[in-house]
């Protein structure tokens, strides 16, 4: 717990911050959340439940937050970053769970994975099919789940894999920069919680992604 | 001159009038000015001048005016399509800056 901090991105979660926040902070030292210029009252709970909150005065998106969280984190003298979403689809009491893979494997980073089985909706479940193999073919990457944002890394490795995306293509570039880093990283099995409101990628998204993706390979 | 032409010049002198305005008010440098100046009266020489325009276009197998004025259009359009995607990539990555700078500055001036 100590040194660790969590990096949570959030855009209009007034519903499952609060939530978030306090079921983090059982297991981290510090949390903060960025808050991507929400319109609800997302910063007020945030703080509420005892989160740093960073406010993004104009929308960057995913990627965008990720890494004004991670500079914060590096900032306040964290030595490993944990992210989740947002929006509660990640279980904070598997932080423990990453940190004992990346303890018992030595890795610089451990990458949420979430089964793809009948609790993952049809569209999402074939899009994670599709970018397993694309990041594969592509870039020789290991890692099944390539989109899940449940990642834990440390500090070193986040200066390694620090991205330029500020959209959904952040999860996917994380991943190719750890690969073209060469460090040593793992995943692990976690859980994914759907909602009926889930905001998640849509294709257009991962159209978008897999565009980003083939620019990378040539970058 | 054909009516075209008359049309054309027309066009062509309300544009150099909107630029010497946007000059005036100072939302466009001496240089901006001067190169915006210099296409206006280019294309001004090139329907004054069509006939000599048109004995020297058939060498390079352009058959009318038109056909010139339209090839010239396109690729002046793809210039400004690219200056302006740079010019956005650009002001985006800046944007980006200003917002992360803002929002880090909250936990530095805190000493959190």
């Amino acid at each position: 717990m100590d040194g660790l901090f969590a990096v949570i991105p959030a855009h209009n979660e007034e519903k499952h911050i609060e939530k978030v926040v306090k079921e983090t902070k059982k297991y981290v030292e510090k949390v903060i959340v960025v808050n991507d210029a929400s319109k609800d009252n997302t910063v007020n709970i945030a703080k509420k439940a005892g989160a740093t909150v960073l406010t993004h005065i104009v929308n960057l998106g995913l990627g965008g937050s990720l890494k004004t969280g991670c500079d914060a984190a590096i900032l306040l003298g964290a030595k490993k970053i944990v992210t989740l979403d947002g929006d509660g689809q990640h279980d904070p009491s598997e932080i423990s769970k990453l940190i004992k893979k990346m303890e018992s494997s030595k890795a610089d980073a451990v990458f949420g994975e979430r089964p793809f089985d009948k609790n993952m909706p049809l569209t999402k479940k074939i899009g994670n099919y599709f970018f397993h193999f694309y990041s594969k073919y592509l870039f020789g990457i290991k890692v099944r789940d390539t989109q899940t944002g449940f990642r834990l890394f440390t500090s070193d490795a986040y200066k390694k894999i620090r991205w330029v995306s500020r959209d959904y293509a952040v999860a996917s570039e994380m991943l190719i920069n750890a690969e073209r880093s060469h460090l040593r990283y793992v995943s692990e099995e976690i859980k994914t919680i759907y909602h009926d409101d889930n905001k998640g990628t849509t294709v257009l998204d991962g159209i978008k992604i897999a565009n980003k993706m083939m620019r990378l390979k040539f970058r | 001159m054909e009516s075209f032409g008359v049309v054309g010049l027309l066009f062509l002198l309300v544009m150099v009038y909107l630029t010497y305005v946007e000059y005036k008010k100072s939302r466009l440098t001496q240089t901006t000015f001067a190169v915006w100046l210099f296409f206006w009266i280019l294309a001004a020489l090139l329907v004054i001048f069509q006939p000599y325009v048109n004995s020297i276009i058939s060498d390079i197998n352009i058959v009318r005016v038109l056909d010139l004025y339209m090839i010239l259009g396109f690729m002046f359009l793809f210039a400004v399509a690219f200056y302006l995607f740079v010019i956005i990539k650009n002001a985006e990555k800046r944007v980006e800056e200003v917002v992360r700078k803002v929002a880090l500055k909250s936990i530095t001036s805190k000493g959190l």
